[in-house]
């Protein structure tokens, strides 16, 4: 049996420089635990989101929150890939569109932009006790007709969101996946 | 006209709505640096932040290329930026981010992933006590060239990073794109039900 300490113990990144300890405590798990996270919570990591620069500050981004037991959380899980199924214990689902286009035009760093801004309120959630799980794998186009998304909008990224859960009764599944070393390159910057 | 730090900070330094962590409030994108070099230990741990930043499949779709103020490759890299961004001459280091294409079927996350790695090097950096600006418009193709860059490495981005400048001695028309405020969106978001 493996306990949810261990998990985040073997999660520990093994560091060749100093980090911020948000960001050496960040990982993105598999188990969930029932506890909701509270309002004023999911409007400081929508916050951080808000203030992350962006390309000619056009804020290329849009996000639609779901909690968990409401319908449009029911419609997100319908939407995700099979091996995305543990989603379903988080507390809140985040579907982070980006805006291929705005008054400017069309935007070839919406993604990117996204991806910051994603990033951003993944170190806010961390930093208030709370872990996050991106994921790629769901149904865009499922998604945006369930939720009604609008036209320029594309949901890119369901960002689950909760307190990790207990690991010693998850599904031996789950354990298998996230009872592993974190993978990084060693090399991934040079001076020149 | 002697403006002060505390002057451009009141225009430029976030006002969240709901608290954030300090590294959010007090990070902006000045485009005037103190040219001071930086130190060793703390580059590494701004590299470390990116190399820890989450990606689709753990492909860790990233590569960056950095150049100290005063080295030749920190010409080059200014010789590619546009008249704009030529305020990144005060930068202690410029940065090139680049992506690396990869693919999962047809999916792909390279830009998404990147600019979390870029926004997590940011706010690493930003705790150490540097800011940064970004640059998105430069000539690829020259920088490619000029410095040599890998061919599956896809420069997307540049990073100035510094300690911020004393706004007393700055160029007018530098000063004005400085005072410009940076408004925030409240519309970028919706609660389901």
């Amino acid at each position: 049996m493996i306990t949810t300490n261990q998990i985040i113990d073997i999660k520990k990144p093994k560091l060749n420089a100093d980090l911020i300890n948000v960001l050496k405590e960040r990982f993105s798990p598999r188990v969930f635990s029932s506890e909701k996270v509270g309002d004023d919570d999911i409007n400081s990591l929508i916050e951080a989101a808000r203030w992350t620069p962006s390309s000619r500050n056009r804020q290329p981004w849009f996000f639609y929150i779901s909690q968990r037991a409401s319908q449009s959380f029911q419609k997100i899980l319908k939407c995700l890939s099979e091996s995305n199924y543990w989603a379903k214990n988080a507390s809140h689902l985040i579907v982070g569109c980006y805006l291929d286009e705005d008054e400017k035009g069309k935007n070839k760093y919406a993604q990117y932009d996204l991806g910051q801004a994603v990033m951003s309120l993944v170190i806010q959630t961390q930093s208030l006790g709370y872990n996050a799980h991106q994921m790629g794998g769901f149904n865009k186009d499922m998604v945006k007709e369930s939720l009604t998304i609008k036209p320029l909008y594309y949901p890119w990224v369901v960002i689950a969101i909760g307190k990790i859960g207990d690991y010693s009764g998850a599904d031996q599944i789950l354990i298998d996946k996230d009872n592993k070393k974190r993978e990084r390159k060693e090399i991934i910057s040079q001076k020149i | 006209m002697n403006t002060t730090i505390e002057e451009i900070l009141k225009i430029r330094k976030p006002r969240p709505d709901y608290p954030v962590i300090e590294e959010i409030v007090a990070r902006f994108s000045p485009r005037h640096f103190l040219n001071e070099e930086i130190n060793i230990n703390d580059i590494n741990s701004i590299f470390e932040a990116a190399r820890f930043a989450p990606s689709g499949w753990n492909y860790e779709p990233w590569y960056f290329y950095w150049s100290k103020n005063g080295e030749r490759s920190f010409k080059k890299i200014i010789a590619c930026l546009g008249k704009y961004n030529r305020y990144a001459q005060s930068a202690s280091i410029l940065v090139v981010g680049c992506f690396i294409k990869q693919f999962k079927g047809k999916k792909s996350y390279y830009r998404h992933d990147l600019g979390a790695a870029v926004m997590s090097l940011v706010l690493q950096a930003q705790h150490l006590g540097y800011y940064s600006r970004q640059m998105g418009e430069f000539n690829k193709s020259k920088l490619v060239k000029m410095l040599k860059i890998d061919k599956t490495h896809n420069p997307f981005v540049i990073i100035a990073i510094g300690k911020l400048g004393e706004y007393k001695n700055i160029d007018e028309k530098l000063l004005k794109r400085e005072m410009d405020p940076r408004p925030r969106k409240k519309d970028f978001v919706k609660k389901l039900d």
